[in-house]
């Protein structure tokens, strides 16, 4: 039988260990990068706002799925449920009551799965290495800017298509020419 | 190495108290969406702003932080940011909000230099009334004009979209401005969610043609050359509203009456 002492100092024990069990996940997350998402409430409004859980419902887990399983670690959860689908639109961001960054969470979680080969598609390991490569993600070039001298002709182009719209009739691109 | 592309016209006291910056031009300006490029200097250059833009800079490392590429885009970012400082310049103007989304963060404070989308510039103008000059321009047509409110400059770069499109459309007469529904929602095409999935990225974009055509505009400002592509693409193959989605700097451009010489002379 324990004595009035120790029978404290079990109670206390006891609770010193489950009062540690939140600073020990928010350590664990933020560990891994991903300590905001200890706070979700799992409220859905960032669900309710999300453009892509809303194009494909039964597909794409949404701003809560990514929260979820960035706190989880599980990858492959992640990974099915189209991680690589969010738009990064920040709309989730704006809705959530606790001032969760779902996209930097995202961001974060797609980082980590695309070092382990996952949830990357073709585009997304060719925009890295263009970049990484080219300075840009579109032309294999060196990584100089065009000259806008050498875009002329589509910035004529541009224009003349762009004049209809404000209904100018005579618009023309010429030097000496009244453009009135 | 700046190339002006028109002489500076008009003493404007807003450039001045702009001071120097540098224009920070992106992927996609320079290279898929070069009207808007042009008209972005034609304006600035108009208006006798000292800007410069440098030719070795390079992505800003924001699509490859959407594609899993933290460690790249990092160096994208501080690479970018080096240049800026080493050019002695503290003050960087993006025509891209997914570019000065990217740029503006705390390393950037730390380095004392501060990112500003160029919609900002525009709105300045339009507020100390010198945006609409009516001797150099055209005289402005009846037009319905609307405008995507782009997530990342919106939500991103935190600034008041609503106010400053109308404020900039309210600077021209004949102009009306009509806001679409959910003028904030995403038009389908960040994230790496265009390059990647095409199809998903189009029927996001559905929602943003159908707000579109409700309001019967002829013209969507898109302040984001991404936007802009994605939206003008969708205007004209799954539309019949007609309208168009431009940048508004290649609006207010198309206003002045010698765009089309100074073009010629490129
Ligand atoms: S809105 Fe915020 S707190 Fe609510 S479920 Fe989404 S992430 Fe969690
Ligand atoms: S940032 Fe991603 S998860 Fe959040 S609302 Fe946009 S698409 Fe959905």
């Amino acid at each position: 039988m324990l004595g009035i002492w120790d029978q404290w100092n079990l109670f206390a024990a006891v609770a010193m260990i489950l009062a540690s069990v939140p600073f020990l996940i928010m350590l664990y997350a933020s560990i891994r990068g991903h300590e905001g998402t200890v706070l979700c409430m799992q409220c859905q409004q960032c669900v309710a706002v999300c453009p892509v859980r809303a194009a494909q419902p039964d597909r794409y887990m949404g701003p809560l799925g990514i929260e979820v399983t960035s706190r989880s670690g599980t990858k492959e959860r992640a990974e099915e449920g189209g991680l690589f689908s969010c738009t990064s639109c920040m709309s989730c961001v704006e809705a959530c009551p606790r001032g969760l960054n779902v996209k930097h969470d995202m961001d974060k979680f797609r980082a980590s799965l695309a070092k382990e080969g996952m949830g990357q598609m073709g585009p997304h390991k060719h925009i890295i290495k263009m970049a990484s490569n080219y300075g840009n993600v579109f032309d294999k070039e060196p990584v100089l800017l065009p000259d806008i001298k050498e875009q002329k002709e589509t910035i004529t182009k541009f224009l003349k298509g762009f004049a209809k719209i404000t209904k100018y009739d005579d618009f023309k691109i010429g030097e000496g020419e009244e453009n009135k | 190495m700046t190339t002006r592309v028109t002489k500076p016209v008009i003493d404007s006291k807003t450039a001045k108290d702009w001071g120097k910056f540098v224009l920070y031009e992106g992927c996609t300006m320079p290279r898929r969406m070069v009207g808007s490029r042009y008209t972005t200097r034609f304006v600035l250059d108009k208006f006798s702003f000292d800007y410069m833009v440098l030719d070795n800079a390079r992505c800003c490392g924001a699509p490859v932080m959407r594609s899993g590429g933290e460690d790249v885009s990092i160096e994208c970012r501080m690479y970018n940011l080096d240049l800026v400082k080493k050019a002695g310049v503290d003050q960087i103007v993006s025509g891209c909000p997914g570019c000065g989304s990217q740029l503006k963060t705390e390393e950037a404070e730390k380095m004392s230099i501060h990112v500003y989308h160029l919609i900002e510039v525009l709105y300045d103008l339009a507020r100390s009334g010198e945006l609409y000059q009516k001797d150099l321009m055209r005289p402005i047509p009846n037009l319905k004009v609307t405008a995507h409110y782009p997530c990342h400059m919106h939500r991103g770069m935190l600034i008041d979209a609503r106010k400053i499109h109308e404020t900039i459309v309210g600077a021209f007469p004949n102009l009306e401005y009509i806001e679409m529904d959910d003028s904030d929602r995403c038009c389908g095409a960040g994230g790496g969610v265009r390059a990647s999935q095409k199809e998903l990225s189009y029927t996001i974009r559905k929602r943003k043609l159908e707000c579109i055509e409700e309001t019967g505009a002829d013209i969507v400002i898109a302040a984001c050359p991404f936007c802009e592509l994605q939206i003008d693409e969708g205007l004209k193959t799954d539309s019949e509203s007609g309208a168009r989605a431009i940048t508004p700097q290649s609006m207010i451009a198309m206003f002045f009456k010698d765009i089309g010489q100074e073009v010629a002379k490129l």
